[in-house]
């Protein structure tokens, strides 16, 4: 399903619904007597804050049909502003209360209420925690895995404590009807994250792949090639991407995203290319032939038109050809006659990902290729320097801009710019695809 | 949808949502 503007507006809609759900179910039914309006503002950011919560683990789960229409990288993207936004709700509401009635101090005193106390003051240091823990996670050195189980139990300990405080508090919670639905709000986030973590690699335990090749390329980065073991196989559409795991479980928390790199078309040994980037990734080359592997997947909305008559630009750089890859081996196993702009981006000469086969894909396909090198020999005489605007529209201009979509997978900088340029040209919020991984 | 969008998008839910509790509470003090 491609990207229509009904579709992201209803599942904003839904969003912002099941967001303010709370609020809705204390205003029907009994309502206790009013308080001061800073209680009231405080008790309604807590309710939002809380359902934000609630609403992230749904953003999260890769869920196939709700990531649709928008994307999963998109609804990454979301999550991660989202639970900013929600951060700010829910301390907002202690912080509400105690700076209009220092009353509320007691709620945070152990000699009051110890447990009270005690599970008030952890899930603030909880949320911070979880803030923290992502926004900076690679300047605090904590790794990928850790992060992964840390974010899930932090997040599941918040919506708990939320609940149980929500209930104890009795307000706007009585009727049986409204504290099944509290129940519901709550209990729908965890059996998700259980569905997330326990079934999905139950599942996945069933498609086993094996490693049949580990190749190496140009530019730091090696091309993996995976066989199903068992089974058919995943079917994916080139742009693509999926989760991979390597190694005996599907369990294990080293699972990451990448781009499908090989033909569509070949489903008996799929590919993924991955870049050395100092993580990680720099192991990868070690992998060992027969290694057991896991892929969650297809994700991601990154595809080409069905329509023949409509050409591909694709502006990107670095390892950010993968996808593009998948398409170019696809259109060319399927001797597709369609128009294709590319425009790469890269270092220099011998650090071109894929630079050999591109060359030849170019004499077979539809295919005009802008290498722009950003510190070139002194003998190159194409493009040197950085994708620019300026650079763009040269290539942009000369093309009817309707008849084409716009693919842009690179560097976060380099995405900004473009998609924005691109906008600016006037191309349609719907012909622009963008895929970024970056997103922790 | 477009990345450079979402925090825009996400600034004005934020916005909303805030309005949302705003008329809330007022709704009930009266």
């Amino acid at each position: 399903m491609k990207f229509s503007s009904k579709h992201a507006a209803m599942w904003i809609l839904a969003y912002v619904l099941l967001v303010l759900s709370p609020l809705l179910l204390a205003i029907v039914g009994p309502l206790p007597p009013a308080r001061s309006i800073w209680v009231e503002l405080s008790v309604g950011v807590g309710f939002v804050g809380l359902a934000m919560m609630g609403m992230q683990v749904v953003l999260s789960g890769r869920l196939r049909s709700v990531a649709k229409p928008l994307g999963l990288d998109t609804m990454l993207q979301f999550h991660r502003q989202a639970g900013i936004v929600a951060f700010a709700f829910i301390l907002a509401h202690p912080l509400i209360l105690l700076a209009t009635n220092s009353a509320y101090l007691d709620f945070l005193d152990p000699r009051v209420n110890f447990l009270r106390a005690l599970a008030l003051t952890a899930v603030i240091g909880a949320l911070v925690l979880l803030i923290v823990s992502t926004l900076w996670r690679e300047q605090i050195g904590l790794r990928y895995e850790w992060w992964r189980s840390i974010h899930a139990l932090l997040a599941l300990f918040v919506i708990f404590v939320g609940l149980v405080h929500t209930l104890q508090v009795q307000y706007y919670v009585s009727g049986n009807v409204r504290r099944l639905a509290w129940f519901l709000a709550i209990g729908a986030p965890l059996a998700l994250m259980i569905n997330t973590r326990v079934i999905r690699p139950l599942q996945l335990r069933r498609f086993p792949y094996s490693v049949i090749e580990v190749r190496e390329e140009l530019g730091n980065a090696w091309t993996i090639g995976l066989a199903p073991v068992g089974h058919a196989g995943m079917r994916f559409t080139p742009g693509q991407f999926a989760w991979i795991t390597l190694g005996p479980s599907p369990f294990s928390l080293k699972q990451h995203p990448f781009s499908f790199s090989s033909s569509a078309n070949v489903s008996d040994s799929i590919e993924f290319t991955i870049k050395e980037l100092g993580d990680f990734t720099n192991d990868i080359g070690k992998t060992e032939i027969g290694t057991t592997a896991f892929l969650e997947g297809p994700f991601g909305a990154f595809t080409p038109p069905n329509d023949q008559d409509i050409g591909v630009v694709a502006i990107v750089a670095g390892v950010g050809i993968t996808p593009i890859m998948s398409m170019l081996r696809t259109f060319r196993d399927r001797k597709r006659s369609r128009e294709v702009l590319l425009v790469y981006g890269n270092s220099d000469w011998d650090t071109i990902l894929f630079r050999n086969e591109i060359a030849q894909l170019e004499s077979e396909l539809n295919l005009k290729v802008v290498h722009v090198l950003s510190s070139p020999s002194d003998d190159w005489d194409q493009e040197a320097g950085y994708i620019t605007d300026e650079l763009l529209d040269r290539y942009l201009d000369q093309i009817d801009q309707d008849r084409w979509q716009y693919f842009v997978c690179g560097p976060e900088g380099l995405m900004d710019e473009v998609e924005s340029h691109l906008r600016s040209r006037g191309v349609p919020l719907k012909d622009i695809f963008s895929e970024r991984f970056q997103i922790v | 949808m477009l990345h450079i969008y979402v925090r825009w998008l996400m600034i004005a839910i934020g916005i909303g949502l805030v309005l949302a509790v705003v008329v809330f509470a007022l709704w009930r003090t009266g």
